[in-house]
Formats: structure tokens, sequence, C-alpha cells
């Protein structure tokens, strides 16, 4: 059950590559956030209930419910709901599916005992998926999807030698929220002076 | 003491927070300071004194929270004059208020963890925080800055957490106690600690100013008020450099030291080398201290990639620094205000204005161009010596050129701001000599240390340093 939400997971970074629509990426991230909400649930069961209620309330309220209501929001007020895709979308397909590709092979060349391959295979997708829709748009809100991702793949990497350190995975908890306060304190309530949310607005600071 | 400490400031933040008060506020934040400097002390004669199971201070945590203590005491007196020239609102300064607080208490946190989970959170904190205090003007440019700073920063800090987890899975199950892990890294998987390594001195470059996120780092010196970006040249660089140092000190137990060394080499010398490409380009005096800055920590961590000569000069060179950049945004600050610009174009004959400020000015730009009888002279010219007796001649060589591109920009662009007038150039505000007396006095200790051997701090840095391979044999340096 656990590797089919892991298969769920990757296929939604596939997913993520080739969306065009900001609402697309908000409904993939919550995705995202019920995933690990689910792997979260079968996988800790070894730890404190209180320390597995704080972090499954963590996953399903802030990754699943907070965030990505606030951002709807958001969306309906900026009424600009396409993303700009600076290569094509069949580029990305291509590139987000070698990215897995290779995470997986990374991660069966590994052999280490003290990870779980399927876990680690995810985590490390995610993180370069994150990474690669940084570089490749260029709006505020992909920006802030691809820092989502990442962080999605820094919990699954906590994940992945959690179950002997359940503080590692308090402390994804930790990024989580803090990620949470980045997107609530500043990205939605500060930038919406912006006009649209496109990085070539943010360049006046420069040397000359 | 330290819990005390953090109880003590888990009161003040809030009380700043909601306090309108604008007098009772900066009261308040001296007070805190001053329970700052208790702790400095309490702990400097308490040394290595465990007092909770995640703090305990050692000769470099308590070194660099003198540094704190020193510098943000000037910086809250330099904001003060700051927020009453600009007529701040009272919530404006509850903010930032509020805000600094969480930022010294951050840095301090990240000066005394022992455990490497417990240094990521401050970490966290202290971006958080100091997203706050960039955004004080509520302006475009600092909006930008900040969306910047937190973003880069957020994901920098995210990349040294994948460091920390990938440290985990090394030391399988060891607590991330750095005293338990460095009993336990001779037997950590090589592959791991050097993919861990490469996480952290990537993540937290944001902290240190130094590539690969460098960039923001000097925006956010540029757009928040000066009397913070003296705190983000000093303070905050040590913090970056602390982080960066905790890893180093476990995995210098491993055979991966000397490959460390060498990444750390690479990282200071690019970092050099971007800092004078940009320096040469840049018209803002912020941006060219950020920049300087920049320089700074290069060299720190090509002093530091020398191995057992190189550590005490690293810290050292961090130490003054730390000062003699601080005094100098402190006055620049200033020149800010009696031109109401920053940009090389708009000011020009300081010496008419302000001779004090300008005599600072210069005696800060004998600092950071590290020109005799600057303290930072001999910390560079130990660095040199560092480097010959390791044999790395070519090191030696490229650092040199690229420095000549600094002085060349540094004492162009001050002297024409000092010396020559410019028409373009309006008085926007007097400034009074007294404002001067912080800036000339952290320069001035900089100086000083030059001419005569801080010994105290050298003794200071020998026994932190004793922790890292080879440390011990520095005492008769």
């Amino acid at each position: 059950m656990i590797s089919l939400l892991i298969i769920s997971f990757g296929v939604t970074l596939i997913y993520l590559s080739i969306a065009e629509r900001m609402r697309t990426y908000n409904t993939l991230v919550a995705v995202q956030g019920g995933l690990l909400f689910a792997i979260t649930y079968m996988e800790l069961n070894n730890i404190d209930a209180w320390q597995l209620i704080l972090i499954l309330l963590e996953t399903l309220i802030i990754k699943v419910i907070v965030l990505p209501y606030f951002i709807h929001r958001l969306l309906i007020k900026k009424h600009n709901s396409s993303v700009a895709m600076v290569v094509p979308g069949f580029v990305s397909l291509t590139v987000v599916s070698i990215i897995i590709f290779l995470s997986f092979l990374l991660s069966y060349l590994l052999h280490d005992n003290q990870i779980q391959v399927k876990y680690f295979t995810g985590a490390i997708a995610a993180i370069f998926t994150g990474l690669y829709l940084i570089i490749v748009h260029k709006q505020v809100f992909t920006h802030m999807m691809g820092y989502l991702t990442i962080e999605n793949g820094i919990f699954l990497l906590s994940l992945a030698i959690g179950n002997e350190m359940p503080l590692t995975v308090n402390l994804a908890v930790l990024l989580d929220v803090f990620s949470s306060v980045l997107i609530l304190g500043i990205f939605i309530n500060r930038l919406e002076s912006f006009s649209t949310l496109d990085v070539d607005q943010l360049k006046d600071l420069k040397d000359s | 003491m330290v819990t005390l400490y953090f109880i003590a400031a888990g009161i003040f933040i809030p009380v700043l927070f909601f306090n309108r008060n604008i007098r009772i506020s900066h009261t308040l934040v001296f007070a805190f300071i001053s329970i700052l400097g208790a702790l400095c002390i309490y702990e400097a004669r308490h040394l290595y004194s465990v007092e909770s199971s995640f703090f305990k201070a050692g000769p470099l945590g308590v070194l660099f929270i003198f540094v704190t203590l020193i510098i943000s005491f000037f910086s809250h007196i330099h904001y003060v004059i700051y927020a009453n020239k600009r007529e701040q609102g009272a919530r404006s300064v509850s903010v930032h208020n509020s805000s600094f607080v969480i930022f010294v208490t951050a840095i301090s946190g990240v000066f005394l963890s022992t455990h490497l989970g417990m240094l990521w959170a401050f970490l966290e904190a202290s971006t958080l925080s100091g997203t706050a205090l960039i955004y004080h003007d509520r302006d475009k440019l600092s909006l930008e800055a900040t969306w910047k700073y937190l973003f880069v920063s957020s994901i920098g800090v995210t990349l040294g957490f994948a460091g920390i987890m990938f440290l985990s899975i090394a030391a399988s199950n060891t607590p991330n106690y750095i005293d338990e892990l460095v009993a336990v890294a001779p037997r950590m998987n090589v592959g791991w600690l050097k993919t861990s390594f490469i996480f952290v001195v990537a993540g937290f470059s944001v902290k240190m100013g130094v590539v690969p996120f460098f960039t923001i780092d000097i925006d956010a010196k540029d757009s928040s008020p000066s009397p913070i970006g003296a705190m983000f040249s000093g303070p905050l660089m040590s913090v970056g450099f602390m982080a960066i140092y905790r890893f180093y000190q476990i995995y210098a137990h491993t055979s991966i030291l000397e490959w460390m060394n060498h990444l750390l080499l690479v990282t200071g010398v690019l970092s050099l080398f971007f800092a004078a490409v940009f320096i040469l380009k840049t018209n803002n005096y912020k941006r060219m201290l950020a920049y300087s800055s920049m320089e700074h920590a290069g060299l720190i961590l090509i002093a530091f990639s020398t191995g057992v000569t190189g550590y005490l000069v690293a810290i050292l060179h961090l130490v003054l620094h730390a000062f003699a950049k601080a005094g100098m945004f402190f006055e620049i600050g200033q020149v800010h205000r009696a031109f109401g610009s920053k940009l090389e174009e708009e000011c020009g004959g300081y010496f008419k204005h302000s001779p004090v400020g300008s005599i600072t000015l210069l005696a800060g730009l004998l600092c950071v161009i590290a020109m005799p009888p600057s303290g930072l002279f001999m910390t560079e010219f130990m660095l040199f010596k560092s480097l010959m007796i390791s044999g790395q001649w070519w090191i030696v060589f490229i650092v040199m050129f690229l420095l000549c591109f600094f002085v060349y920009a540094m004492v162009k662009k001050f002297f024409t701001l000092i010396f020559i007038k410019n028409e373009n150039a309006q008085s926007a505000e007097e400034v009074h000599p007294l404002e001067s007396l912080s800036p000339l006095l952290l320069i001035g200790a900089v100086l000083v240390f030059g001419v005569v051997s801080p010994d105290f701090l050298i003794q200071i840095i020998q026994q932190a340093i004793q922790v890292l391979p080879g440390g011990q044999v520095l005492s008769n340096y």
C-alpha cells in the first residue's frame, strides 16, 4: 500500500511538470500533502502517540487544508490563472521523468541499510523536481510551488530514516510550519501589492 | 543561565510587540542586551558546563556572543537615531524591536546549540526574524529584498536540513548531538558525509554570504537600515561560519578532512572572484560594503581550508572584520542621511559635511582593505603565511591578484565620497559628530589590535580550536 502511495506521489511530480494552470499546481501540492498524511499514518506506528497525532494533524491541516485554501483565495483575487512556461511542457516532462529514473537508480545503487529505498527515491525526486520548477518558471507563484515540492521531499526524506529517529520527523514538521509562515506572511499578504505575480517585477535591486 | 535567557527573551518579545510606547520599547531592547551581556559573562566563567541537553557554552560560542553583544548594542543606538530622524511610527518600532530581540536570541541559540537539529531550528528562526528587519522601510525595494531573502534563504536552510538528514543516515542511530557524532565519526560512511557537507556548505552559504547563495545577502544588506546591515555583516556572518564549523568539527575526524578543505578553498576563491567582479560594477556604497564582506568571508574560508595554522587566523579575521564592517555600516548610514542617497553620483565632499565621520570612514577603509596598522592586515598576513606553509603558492598569487580589485574599487570610490566635491550631491541633513563616535570606537579597536596583539582573543580562539585535529599544537603559534 505504501509503495502505491509513493508511486502516486511520483505521478504528482510528473503532472506538476506539465501543468499549465495555477489551480492545478495548488491542487497537486495539496494532493501531495494528502499522500504524505497517508504515508505517515501507515509508517510511523512505533513512535509516541502524541507525536504521531501532531505530525498527522500538521500534514493534514497545514498541507492539505490551510495553505491550499489561502492560495486558492489569492488566485481568485488575481484573475491570472495560467502559468508562464519558459520551456515547453514535453521537455519538462522528459526532464522530470529522467529525474525520477535517476533517483530510483541512485537509491538502488546506494545499498544502505539505514535508508528505505522507496522513500529515498520519492524524496530525492521531489527535491530535484522542485529545484527544476524554480529554475524553469518565472512566476513567484510557481517558485513557491517549487519550494513546497522541495519541502515535501525533505519531509519524505525524514521518513526514510524517521522510524529510528522521530526527532528528525519533528524537525521536518517544524520546517513545514516555518514554510507556512513564509507563504502566509509574505507571499499572500504582501506580494498582493504587485499587479501580477511575475518575478520580472522583482528586479529593481541591482548594482548599477 | 541559558534557560533563564530564553525565558527572558520569551517575555520580552510579546511585550515589545504589543507595547506602543517608543521610549519604553527602546529601553526594553537595551535591557535585553544587558541580559545578553550577563549571559556572556556567566558563560565565559562557566565554560563547557552543560545546562540542558541541547546547550553548552564553548569558547567559540562565547566569543561570538561577545561580538553579537557589542554590535547589537551599537546597532540599537543607531537604530534609535534612525527611527527618530525618520519619525517612525510606534507600530513600526514595535515590529522592529521585537524582531531584533528574536534575531539576537536566534543568533545566540546557534552559538550555544550542541544539537544539530536545534542549531538548524535557530538558523531558520534567524531567517524569519531577519526578514522582518529587512522589510522595515516597507517600500518596493525592501519588499523585493525581503521576498528574495526569505525565499532563497528558506531554500538554503532546507538544503542545510537535507545535509543533516544525510549525516543522520551516515551516523546510523546516533542522536544528532555534536559530541556523540564526533565520537562515532570515524565509523561513518564517507560518501554520505561528503554529500552532507556539500549540502551544508551550499545551504548555509546564505548566512555566511559566500557562493552559491550570496546575491540575496547583498540585497538584504543594501535594502535594510544600516544598523541591520551591520548585524548581517558581523553576527550573522558568524552564524553562517558557526553552522559550517559545527559540521567541519565532526567530519574533521574522518578521512574527508582534506577533501573538505579543498571544497572550502574553492568556495572561498570563487566568493572572492565574484565579489571582485561585482564591486567594480556597483555605484552603491552599501552594496560595496556588502561585497567587501563577501570578500572577507571568502578569505575566512580560504584561511580555514589551510588546516591547522589557518583555523586561528580565520576566526580572528572573522571577529575583527565584524567590528570593522559594523563601524563602516554605521558610518555609511550617516552618509546616507547627509546626502539623502547612497549612490556614488549623488554623494561627494563628505569631509566638509562631517570631518569626524570622514576620519571614521578613512580609518574603516584602512581596516577593510587590510592596510597597516589594521588588525585585518595582520590576519591577512598570517593567512598568506598559512597558505605558503601549506605549499599553496598559486592560491597566494590568485588571492593577491583579486585583492587588488578590492583595494582599487574601495579606495577610488571612498576617496571620491570623502574628498571630491560633487555638484549633484544635495545636502539633506546635518549629522552630529557624536554619532560617529561608536563606529570610530569599533574601527579604532581593530586598528589597535593591529599594533597591540589581542592576546585574550587569541587565547580564546586557541581554546576553541583544540577540538579540531591538530588544534592542540597551536598553543605556541
